[in-house]
């Protein structure tokens, strides 16, 4: 008996020093990860963030944990909705409302965590900001407006220099059939 | 030392029971981002001059300490910084967001319903001794009534228990607000912490 409970003694030991190195490695990944990701439970607090997030959000420390998404997503009832029906979201455009009331466009993938029942236990979210890409977006539109513009106009300027060669000719012919 | 006194500790000490080294952990996270790097030094410093084996960096987060451990932790980082009671109720209520066991069972036990079902286990996950259990849980009246029987440590920890239990909470719910309306310390036959929101 006694043999036994020392196996189990040692059993635990050896159990509780692996969950201790389980969990550094857990924690060591969300502060290294350069994604801005987080966890959050079954009424949207975040649980776990990633660094990457906490500095999007201007974070400092814990201050995401406990955080509602409610609070973060712009459009955070259309993205709850359309998670509990398909249960996955990928790269789908939405705003984060970050600290001092800015906001950043992201593109936004979440995916439901479910128990053996399916009974939903939480969400898993993956933010990449595409503000950067959004305003080269926008840049490009704008040359190519100014472009377009310019098209136009040298179209219409070779159309005016064709009308005016026409009637160049035209009057030297009249010219011509005076002078014979 | 400001005012508490070296036999006061000592005698903590002697509190029978243990705890999980995760504690540890949560208060060297607190001081770290309230104080920096220069504050948990001054802390572990403090704690060796007095000669307890209190490892804030090294502390296995599931390895089981002395409970007394605990309580002076508590008493030296209040005493070292200054801090009032309602600054301990504060990091009682920060602590649940570094917690690694508290994350865990928030991933498998989501709605505040499978959270205060768990709260016996969840307590004795943390300490080998008191008992808490959720006496009365009213979904649609939003409150919660958890009694901590068997343990009578020191007042301090009472705050520190009260912003704790509130944080669990404010993980599901809003506006929550958790008191401590008995106390075993002040011939109650155990603690009581009413918790409501809205």
């Amino acid at each position: 008996m006694e043999i036994k409970n020392q196996k189990i003694q040692r059993d635990q030991k050896i159990i509780s020093e692996d969950l201790s190195i389980l969990e550094s490695q857990i924690e060591g990944l969300w502060q290294f990860l350069p994604i801005p990701i987080c966890f959050a439970n079954s009424v949207f607090s975040i649980i776990n963030a990633s660094k990457a997030l906490e500095d999007i959000l201007g974070c400092k420390g814990v201050e995401a944990i406990g955080e509602n998404l409610k609070n973060v997503l712009k459009d955070f009832e259309r993205i709850k909705r359309e998670l509990m029906q398909q249960r996955l979201i990928i790269s789908k455009e939405t705003t984060l409302l970050i600290k001092n009331k800015k906001e950043i466009i992201v593109e936004l993938s979440a995916k439901t965590k479910e128990d053996e029942k399916r009974e939903i236990m939480g969400y898993f979210f993956a933010f990449i900001d595409i503000t950067e890409v959004k305003e080269k977006e926008k840049e490009l539109q704008r040359k190519v407006q100014e472009l377009e513009k310019l098209n136009k106009l040298a179209t219409g300027r070779e159309l005016k220099m064709v009308e005016l060669k026409k009637e160049i000719e035209q009057l030297k012919n009249k010219l011509d059939k005076k002078s014979s | 030392m400001g005012e508490i006194q070296k036999e006061e500790l000592e005698k903590l000490l002697k509190t029978k029971g243990e705890v999980r080294g995760a504690v540890f952990q949560t208060d060297a996270k607190y001081i770290l981002e309230k104080k920096g790097e220069e504050g948990l030094k001054k802390l572990e410093e403090r704690v060796k001059s007095l000669g307890y084996p209190i490892d804030y960096r090294e502390a296995k987060a599931t390895g089981w300490y002395p409970f007394g451990l605990r309580i002076i932790s508590l008493l030296l980082i209040k005493d070292t910084f200054g801090w009032s009671d309602s600054e301990i109720r504060e990091m009682g209520k920060t602590a649940p967001k570094f917690s690694f066991i508290v994350k865990f069972l928030f991933k498998i036990f989501g709605s505040t319903r499978r959270l205060v079902k768990e709260i016996p286990r969840f307590w004795k996950e943390h300490y080998t001794i008191g008992e808490m259990e959720t006496v009365k849980f009213e979904e649609k009246g939003k409150e919660l009534i958890v009694h901590l029987i068997n343990f009578d440590t020191y007042p301090l920890f009472c705050k520190y228990l009260e912003g704790y239990i509130e944080r669990i909470l404010l993980f599901n719910e809003k506006e929550v607000v958790t008191e401590e309306t008995k106390c075993a310390l002040k011939d109650n036959p155990y603690h009581e912490y009413i918790s409501r929101w809205k």
